[in-house]
């Protein structure tokens, strides 16, 4: 077969057509990006130099310039113009300093706080969400059922400069992807990943089992603002759009709530991708097996972070043969444990048994589902890794 | 009544499981019956759905939950009847990490096979493991860590046992999503557990070959 760009073969092994060989995209690849000023377009370009596959993710904004939602990338998010915070520090005698928070909606009142501790990444300041957040978290910010009417002044569709912004970005990414050959993707949606940056991880889990219908009315306000969020970047010539969804595994979600709950509104959201012809990638790294019925029913595309090690409950054969000939895998790999921490051989191993059980036909390999360190045993084993891919690739038969 | 204890603990009904057993109790239900036979009983019941896959976290918190309630009712019961428990355990999750629900879950678990558990909090010292050690001479030290940066702290925590010169008089069991028991081997920990019911499993059989011993 003749060789294809990055995108045709990312797009071919979605669409499940023949490729000249199984693509390699790091889903994510943050000690790269970092030593890049967190450019997503010249990671793009070291990637197809490192002669990996590539994806451009837009919009592009950088991390640092996402102030409210370091975690979440996408366009911004805004409030209601009306929401008026006020945030203040509280030192604590033989303990962290405390960080408050308040937002005065036209609903009522929205408080945090949180133990400023040694390693805190945001000064005297507390992003709106973020991961990191939740386990300094003395109070989340939203606790009890009356606050939601509060979170909708927080949730507001994107503005006009928004979409224009964007726009702009989008004739720069196009010509870019098409230049470069890489898959141009859009994202990020969120559903229980919001709601957890919101009430905290148990908080949400005790709510979940006690109060349902809290949480269920929390994930509508959630997805509506998603659907917004959406329309705005399905109206790029986007190949893919991603949904982050790294908390709606069996390690936060029991699998009725996510049936009852989850799976309709997910389902609205792939139909709505599908619409626009552009394909849905789902991030979920942990606790996916007993979803996967309802990954089916929702209309997934590509399940992306497979996590043979992290990924609690993850067998690769089982999940090939569950899902494998309607959604397409991405991953395989251990990041943490195996590419930054293991031997060359372990690497190797790691490699063939991804391909062997989730390849080669819908698969893209991936560490999962991230790699942060920047130290020369990382650099060693993804060298290792790229080789021992190819190794694997196809022999042309005489 | 311990039937309908069992019951409500595995449902993750806190005051339902609490209420029964003020009953069983004032029903002159041996303290000792209620913890084994109910309370430990249910709690190995969630543990063994939980590894089979037939429940998840969520049910496993508030069944845990429920159990801590109702243990707190009982617990000066078994105070009174002199009814010692399995051994004692302190758990951390090891400096710069402030994950909990990994902990929270193994010390719930711990609880309910019978321990007692010392529970440090997050972001544990290495120091504040060998003061807890030297202080409540536990069986088992328990350390968790979410995170591949401050597992690394595992170990430091195990050298600082060592060079406490108590390492010998303790046992130490680790876990956390990026965990193996290569790494624990690597660090010398004596146990590795991957999830909190295994964890409940491999303590409780620490203590019979301790106690056998």
């Amino acid at each position: 077969m003749a060789h294809l760009t990055s995108r045709e073969r990312m797009l071919r092994t979605i669409n499940r057509q023949a490729v000249d060989h199984f693509p390699c995209c790091f889903m994510s690849f943050t000690a790269l990006r970092e030593k890049l000023g967190d450019n997503l377009y010249e990671l793009a370009k070291a990637e197809l130099g490192m002669g990996l596959d590539a994806m451009l993710f837009i919009p592009s904004t950088p991390r640092a310039l996402r102030r409210e939602h370091p975690d979440l990338r996408g366009l911004p998010v805004h409030f209601d113009p009306q929401v008026k915070t006020t945030e203040w520090r509280e030192e604590v005698p033989g303990g962290y300093p405390l960080l408050h928070k308040v937002y005065e909606t036209p609903a009522g009142k929205l408080t945090t706080s949180i133990r400023l501790t040694d390693d805190w990444r945001f000064g005297n300041r507390i992003p709106f969400v973020d991961d990191y957040q939740i386990p300094r978290a003395l109070k989340p910010l939203i606790t009890e059922p009356p606050e939601l009417e509060a979170l909708r002044y927080m949730l507001r569709p994107p503005s006009e400069a928004d979409i224009a912004a964007f726009r702009e970005e989008v004739r720069v990414a196009q010509a870019f992807a098409e230049s470069n050959g890489v898959l141009l993707v859009g994202g990020w949606g969120v559903g229980m990943d919001l709601a957890n940056w919101l009430c905290g991880m148990e908080p949400l889990m005790f709510h979940m089992m006690d109060r349902p219908g809290f949480v269920d009315d929390l994930l509508e306000i959630v997805h509506v603002w998603n659907l917004r969020r959406m329309e705005v970047v399905l109206s790029a010539p986007v190949d893919i759009f991603i949904r982050r969804a790294w908390y709606e595994g069996c390690d936060f979600v029991t699998p009725g709530f996510y049936h009852k709950s989850i799976l309709p509104r997910l389902k609205a959201e792939v139909d709505l991708a599908h619409q626009h012809g552009v394909k849905f990638g789902y991030i979920c790294s942990s606790g996916l097996q007993p979803m996967l019925a309802d990954h089916l029913a929702a209309g997934l595309d590509v399940l992306i972070g497979i996590d043979p090690v992290q990924g609690s409950r993850t067998n690769l054969p089982r999940l090939k043969k569950e899902v494998g000939s309607t959604i397409c895998l991405w991953g395989g790999v251990s990041g943490a444990v195996t590419v930054e921490r293991g031997t060359e051989e372990e690497v190797r191993a790691a490699v063939r048994q991804a391909v062997g059980s989730l390849g080669p036909d819908g698969f893209i390999l991936s560490p999962v589902d991230n790699l942060t360190v920047d130290a020369p045993q990382t650099w060693r084993n993804v060298n290792i890794l790229i080789d021992e891919w190819r190794r694997n690739w196809p022999t042309e038969k005489a | 009544m311990l039937a309908k204890i069992l019951h409500h603990i595995l449902e993750g009904d806190a005051p339902a499981a609490t209420e029964c057993v003020r009953q069983a109790l004032a029903d002159g239900t041996d303290p000792a019956v209620i913890l084994n036979e109910a309370m430990i009983a249910a709690m190995d019941e969630t543990g063994r759905r939980f590894e089979a896959g037939e429940i998840y976290i969520p049910e496993m918190l508030i069944a845990g939950r429920a159990m801590q309630s109702a243990l707190g009712a009982l617990k000066p019961f078994l105070v009174q009847a002199d009814i010692e428990p399995l051994g004692k355990v302190v758990i951390g999750t090891v400096q710069g990490d402030l994950h909990d629900i990994g902990k929270n879950l193994v010390s719930l678990m711990l609880q309910g096979a019978g321990f007692e558990v010392i529970d440090l909090g997050t972001d544990v010292a290495p120091a504040s493991f060998v003061e807890a050690v030297r202080k409540h001479q536990p069986l088992l030290v328990a350390m968790s860590a979410l995170l591949t940066t401050t597992m690394i702290n595992m170990g430091v925590a195990v050298a600082a046992l060592r060079a406490a010169g108590l390492r010998d008089r303790v046992n130490v069991i680790v876990g956390g999503a990026p965990v193996t028991r290569q790494f624990a081997d690597q660090i010398g920990a004596d146990l590795y557990a991957p999830d909190a019911a295994s964890a409940a499993r491999v303590a409780r059989t620490l203590a019979e070959r301790v106690s056998s011993a």
